[in-house]
């Protein structure tokens, strides 16, 4: 939770879920309103820049989008550490899929706590009558776990903005509400040093929760 | 309810239930014309008894209220109405009736109700939605349980709002048949009450809270759509009506069935189809055998089979901006996903991983032949294997050589990495895990 000089607060976001459930298109609809469905799949984290203003507030949104496959789960918490907030993305047709955004959310919750602002998407909305996550299953575990959830579509653009916005006014909330608490945390959070290529696992324990 | 002379007239239907405010929002085989459209969804019952689930164009209405008898506007009543196709139709009125969908409820396989009650959508074959309606007072749940009066349903276990209906049974029409024949709830009351009470011994709570979801629906529902235009003493008529015919359609169903069937009937639900590629063939298949036929990695063929379906998407979305892999149905995609799925089985422990098919893709291209590009693709990856290895641990090691190399290169620059917190080289990652196939001009890729 970085607060630059000029009031401006900086956020860091970042999207997890399984393969092809549509993070990249949701990013993309979401910054430069375009989707295509034939875009490369994603191999690395990239991260896109957002600036927002809140009421007033100015706030600066560094979204990284992370590849999706099993396979490069252990990347994740180079991506999510330090981050202010997490859009769990799955497919509303695969099932699996959903199976993976409770895999993230149990993981975020072990390594960050209640350090990060959690918000479920399901997408391909526009896919409705393919769904296998039913509605109510996904709404319930959402707010068991503290989550906001929403249905998106990054091609028809639905929900994409109202997601993005909910996640902003939640962090910014939860910053001013930290900040006034406890003014030792930010140099808290800043030491994480203590990862480095080298360690062959992301779930280490290392750090306290 | 009150006509008497109905019998008479061919062509009549009877509306059993009817619901306004419901939009036809998608149909099979409809004009786009039709769509949006705003009309009334009925549960119908034809002079054979066979039941229908009807959608009228509000519009349909609207011109038979001028036309025919007034009963066509009170939307609400539940009871008996004619109608017929006699000569003095306009062809406005033959073009609206055009427009009426109906679906036979002995057809109908499976139904939902979704987005908080605001839209149904019906199934007469697994698999397929054919007609989707949204309702603008989100009350598809009224509609639902009226539903479930005339067929039997079972909920689906994935999706709490999928329905299945669980039988067309013929003994039951049959015999629904023969009650309508008897006209129980005009005449017969005696012997509905009769069939309430020992029904109501057989099952009391499932009756009692039949009953009272009737009653229920028709209060809220009255109150939703007519605006408190009926007299209350035809609104009492209606409730016992329909607390009556509801009762009716109870009766008959338990008595043909012992009722216990749906329970004991393992009817699987059907699954919508969702194509996901064929990942695993037959001689696959009979691979994963020992020799003494059993299954050998159970979690390893659960694996391959779900991987089917992302090495189909990864394939969708590789390289289709280049003329050999562009377009609708290529079939060199398929050749593509092929060589894929073998190598999955030629290579079980690694299986697949998202950048495999970068790397294929530029071997198919060069070579245009299958069973080359899967060998070739095979020595490459035994090259490059570490890169995909699940704990990363051959990416890591690349990166952080690379570190290395940038640190004795050039000091300043990597001091500069390392500020901005990116000392990991991560930014790298898809430079070394693909050999920079993406960071390239596909002209340079194939030099």
């Amino acid at each position: 939770m970085n607060a630059a000089p000029s009031g401006t607060n900086n956020f860091k976001v970042v999207l997890l879920g399984e393969g092809c459930v549509g993070k990249t298109s949701i990013l993309l609809r979401y910054i430069e309103d375009r989707f295509n469905d034939k875009h490369l799949t994603t191999l690395q984290a990239t991260f896109l820049n957002k600036k927002l203003n809140i009421n007033g507030k100015r706030i600066n949104l560094s979204i990284w989008d992370t590849a999706g496959q099993e396979k490069f789960h252990a990347l994740g918490p180079i991506y999510y550490r330090n981050s202010n907030g997490a859009i769990l993305v799955y497919d509303i047709t695969d099932e699996e899929s959903f199976g993976k955004v409770k895999n993230w959310v149990k993981e975020l919750k072990k390594m960050l706590g209640s350090d990060i602002v959690l918000v479920i998407a399901g997408n391909k909305i526009d896919l409705e009558h393919e769904r296998m996550v039913p509605l109510e299953e996904a709404e319930t575990y959402a707010e068991m776990v503290g989550a906001k959830h929403f249905y998106t579509s990054a091609k028809l653009n639905q929900g994409v903005e109202e997601l993005f916005l909910e996640l902003t006014r939640e962090m910014a909330e939860r910053f001013e509400r930290n900040s006034q608490a406890e003014n030792n945390r930010s140099a808290r959070v800043l030491v994480v040093d203590d990862e480095t290529p080298t360690q062959s696992s992301c779930c280490s324990g290392n750090r306290s929760t | 309810m009150s006509s008497s002379s109905v019998e008479d007239i061919p062509e009549q239907c009877r509306d059993l239930f009817t619901q306004d405010g419901v939009l036809l929002k998608a149909c099979m085989g409809r004009s786009i014309s039709d769509l949006n459209s705003i009309g009334m969804l009925c549960i119908v019952q034809n002079t054979d008894s066979s039941k229908c689930i009807e959608w009228r164009p509000n519009d349909l209405i609207t011109i038979d209220s001028d036309t025919q008898d007034q009963e066509w506007a009170v939307v609400n009543t539940i009871g008996r109405r004619q109608r017929t196709l006699s000569g003095n139709m306009t062809s406005d009125y033959a073009a609206a009736r055009a427009r009426i969908i109906r679906i036979p409820i002995r057809d109908l396989k499976t139904f939902k109700c979704s987005r908080n009650n605001q839209q149904m959508q019906f199934s007469t074959k697994p698999g397929v939605w054919h007609n989707t309606f949204y309702f603008q007072h989100g009350n598809a749940e009224i509609f639902v349980s009226n539903l479930k009066n005339h067929v039997k349903t079972a909920k689906t276990r994935h999706d709490r709002n999928t329905y299945v209906v669980v039988e067309p049974n013929l003994e039951s029409q049959e015999l629904n048949r023969s009650f309508a024949e008897l006209d129980i709830f005009t005449e017969n009351t005696t012997d509905v009450v009769w069939n309430f009470v020992s029904n109501f011994k057989q099952r009391p709570y499932a009756t009692t809270m039949e009953a009272f979801s009737k009653l229920n629906d028709i209060v809220y529902y009255g109150n939703e759509t007519m605006n408190g235009k009926r007299d209350v003493s035809e609104e009492v008529a209606d409730l016992l009506t329909k607390s009556m015919s509801a009762l009716e359609d109870a009766t008959s169903v338990t008595r043909s069935d012992e009722y216990e069937v749906i329970n004991v009937k393992p009817t699987l639900p059907p699954r919508p189809c969702i194509p996901r590629g064929t990942p695993l063939s037959t001689e696959k298949w009979e691979g994963l055998h020992d020799t003494e036929g059993r299954i050998t990695e159970v979690e390893g063929v659960k694996q391959l089979i779900f991987r089917g379906s992302l090495v189909e998407k990864d394939v969708n979305r590789t390289d289709r901006t280049h003329p050999f892999f562009a377009g609708d149905n290529n079939p060199n995609l398929i050749v593509l996903q092929d060589i894929l799925m073998t190598y999955v089985m030629y290579n079980f422990d690694l299986g697949y991983v998202q950048g495999m098919s970068d790397i294929l893709a530029p071997l198919l291209l060069l070579l245009g032949n299958e069973v080359d590009s899967f060998w070739c693709f095979v020595g490459f990856m035994d090259k490059i294997a570490s890169n995909f290895d699940m704990d990363q641990a051959g990416m890591k090691q690349q990166l952080l050589n690379l570190q290395l190399l940038l640190t004795f290169a050039s000091p300043e620059l990597a001091r500069h990495v390392a500020s901005k917190d990116s000392g990991n080289m991560y930014f790298c990652f898809r430079w070394l895990l693909v050999w920079f196939k993406r960071e390239f001009s596909h002209a340079d890729i194939m030099r």
